[in-house]
């Protein structure tokens, strides 16, 4: 009677869990009970259940948990990805392209009307504009850098908790029998162990389980003893990795080996992306700093401090640690008085491997009627005569680039990108004009250096003088767009190789309901037969024993 | 052949058959506990054969009874030469026997019984979780409990 209820509450138990994830069929493995010598013959006493069995297939199994997690590990990374690709797309949030776009049309409308005080408040407009754009962007990625290792941390918290779990039901098997639904919650944690990190398992003589993180050869759970992991790094930049027990784990798979890949790599991860993003912003502050700080506003300041600081002014300025390197060549400077009368002109051949910052100042507070001087780091440079203005030229070196003089922008890459503030204050100091110092003239109505500003919209200014802005940042939202394809192609590619996994498995340790349903008629149908033949041997017996 | 004899020989080939039964009782509680209808249905068959002949054979014993002592009720024990002749051997088979399958009977009996019970909890579950557990009325309403019957002959 008790192997009848134990198949009849399997059967029961399969239907009912029929939809419970990770459940695994069950079926009674019926052997005949010792038989007894009477008169008569030998004589049965039924039958008894040896067990209860899952029905598993071990190495579908692993073949699933290995889909699995390339699956989670694919899907870690196109999610971040799909996100980078919005946010630089056509449509994206930063509004990159238009931003840009935006900028170099405006250097155009103050070609058109280099004296206008609304054209240059617009133009200041779409410079902020465009360096909001590309802040924002970057400090998206860097969120983004932050919510992954968020998310790596969560993660391992639950692996860490997932294994402790896996190493108390290896202690419960340990000290008792094998029971199917303890089975079962190991399968079912090491199943998201796999989604996790990506593991191993091995199903010991003693039903315990032995994890160890896939391609790593590292136990994360040994009999009942379970090994946690631990995070380094920080929220954002640098590397984020794991370690166990002292050992830095490699290469991890499944969602976390996904969201490090994302947050480390240089090639296609967040990284390669804020770096791209960065060299984009400073090619266009260089390239735009450079044109602008060459030419000269409707009006001439009086003094002009750099934006870059130089913690070491005596060190030489290939060796200074400047953003951009600048290079041999010949700055030009000139003065003119108040009413915009020249008054002189010098120039100062820079040498960037032997001038420092400190020579480069001596080297023009030299110049006739030039006062210059390094403050905090800081190249400044001012008309000896207060009453005095000066004006740049030509900079065949990029020192006034690297230091912050006279720029249309101040910071040095995307997370830094300003417009002068100067520029702010005194919109008419943006440089729409040259100064002539041949022949010793600024005119207000002079926009060849505006139109020079515009024209690098258009100039293969980027990427070693291969791309045009445009260019360059289509080409970035290429490659990220190529990423994000790339992961989405080997996610899909993986769903399906996890969902034939799947069905493999769920023709073996699936609970089909016309299955169960079919052997619940055949049980009912046998034993509404035998109780009415029973019925019928009861009353016979009744009678005879009657008589004996 | 006397009367005496040939009762002798009817409940000794009685007794045969009730040890056959005792053999297909065990059977059939193997069948039924592993689910093999395909069994379930030989034992019954073959059940029904020897129920068919139990039934004929005590027809027989009432009449030879009737005869021997007027009366159908008449126990054996009370007949004369019961306790030496072969007569008396038969009757001791059948006292041996029975009882045992009155025992496996009680066995199945009490396996059915509580088996029976584990169907309709059972199917319950079963229905629920294939969603058959609802219907609709001709008006719309949802109603539970009333169940498909599942008879096996559609």
């Amino acid at each position: 009677m008790g192997a009848a209820q134990l198949a009849q509450a399997t059967v029961g138990n399969n239907a009912a869990n029929a939809s419970t994830p990770g459940y695994s069929r069950r079926r009674v493995n019926l052997v005949e009970a010792p038989s007894v010598r009477l008169s008569g013959g030998i004589f049965g006493t039924g039958v008894q259940a040896a067990n209860v069995v899952r029905l598993r297939n071990a190495l579908i199994d692993t073949q699933r948990r290995a889909d699995s997690q390339e699956l989670n590990y694919s899907q870690a990374q196109s999610s971040i990805l799909e996100q980078v690709d919005s946010l630089l797309g056509p449509t994206g949030d930063s509004g990159l392209g238009n931003a840009l776009n935006g900028l170099f049309s405006a250097f155009g409308d103050l070609a058109s009307h280099p004296e206008d005080a609304a054209t240059r408040q617009a133009l200041l407009g779409q410079g902020q504009g465009f360096a909001d754009a590309v802040r924002q962007t970057r400090d998206r990625l860097v969120s983004m850098e932050s919510d992954g290792f968020a998310s790596v941390s969560d993660r391992v918290a639950e692996v860490n908790s997932t294994a402790q779990r896996l190493a108390d039901i290896n202690s419960q098997t340990l000290a008792g029998q094998p029971d199917p639904s303890l089975q079962d919650e190991q399968d079912r944690l090491v199943d998201r162990l796999s989604e996790l990190i990506g593991v191993r398992a091995t199903t010991r003589a003693d039903g315990t389980v032995q994890v160890v993180v896939d391609g790593t050869g590292i136990q994360l759970v040994d009999g009942a003893r379970a090994t946690a992991l631990t995070v380094s790094g920080t929220p954002t930049g640098g590397t984020v990795s794991l370690s166990v027990g002292g050992a830095t784990l490699g290469n991890p798979r499944g969602e976390i080996g996904g969201l490090l890949h994302m947050r480390n790599s240089s090639v296609d991860g967040l990284p390669a992306a804020i770096s791209k993003l960065d060299t984009l912003a400073s090619g266009v502050i260089a390239a735009v700093n450079r044109v602008h700080a060459s030419g000269s506003g409707l009006t001439l300041a009086q003094s002009v401090t750099g934006s870059v600081t130089v913690s070491n002014p005596a060190a030489t300025l290939a060796t200074a640690g400047l953003w951009l390197t600048p290079v041999a060549g010949t700055l030009n400077i000139g003065v003119f008085d108040a009413s915009g009368n020249f008054v002189s002109s010098g120039s100062v051949s820079v040498d960037p491997s032997t001038m420092s910052l400190n020579g480069l100042a001596t080297a023009l507070d030299a110049l006739p009627n030039i006062d210059a001087s390094v403050s905090g780091g800081k190249l400044v440079i001012s008309a000896a005569n207060a009453a005095n203005r000066i004006a740049f030229g030509p900079d065949g070196s990029d020192s006034l680039v690297a230091l912050g003089v006279n720029g249309f922008f101040t910071g040095t890459d995307a997370a830094s990108i300003q417009v002068s503030s100067t520029l702010q204050a005194t919109p008419n100091l943006i440089a729409a004009a040259q100064a002539n110092f041949t022949a010793g003239t600024i005119s207000p109505g002079d926009n060849r250096n505006a139109l020079a500003l515009a024209a690098l919209g258009t100039s293969r200014i980027l990427a070693g003088g291969t791309q045009t802005p445009d260019e360059a940042l289509g080409a970035f939202g290429a490659d990220v767009g190529t990423w994000a394809r790339s992961a989405s192609t080997r996610t899909s590619t993986q769903q399906a190789l996890l969902d034939a996994a799947n069905a493999q498995l769920q023709q073996t340790s699936g609970v089909n309901l016309d299955e169960e349903l079919a052997d619940m008629v055949k049980y009912q149908h046998a034993y509404e037969a035998s109780a009415k033949y029973i019925s019928t041997v009861n009353s016979m017996i009744d009678s005879l024993m009657g008589i004996l | 052949m006397s009367a005496s004899s040939t009762l002798a020989d009817v409940l000794d080939r009685e007794a045969d058959l009730y040890e056959d039964l005792l053999g297909l009782l065990h059977e059939e509680e193997v069948a039924l506990i592993a689910g093999n209808t395909r069994s379930v249905g030989e034992c019954l068959a073959r059940t029904e054969t020897v129920v068919l002949q139990l039934r004929l054979l005590e027809n027989s014993r009432e009449t030879l009874v009737s005869k021997l002592t007027g009366r159908r009720d008449t126990r054996l024990g009370e007949l004369p030469g019961t306790a030496t002749d072969s007569l008396g051997r038969a009757r001791t088979r059948l006292v041996t026997t029975l009882p045992l399958v009155d025992v496996m009977n009680r066995r199945v009996t009490a396996l059915l019984q509580r088996a029976l019970r584990l169907f309709d909890t059972t199917l319950d579950l079963i229905r629920e979780a294939a969603g058959l557990d609802h219907q609709y009325t001709a008006g719309g309403a949802l109603t539970r409990g009333t169940r498909p019957v599942i008879d096996g002959r559609a």
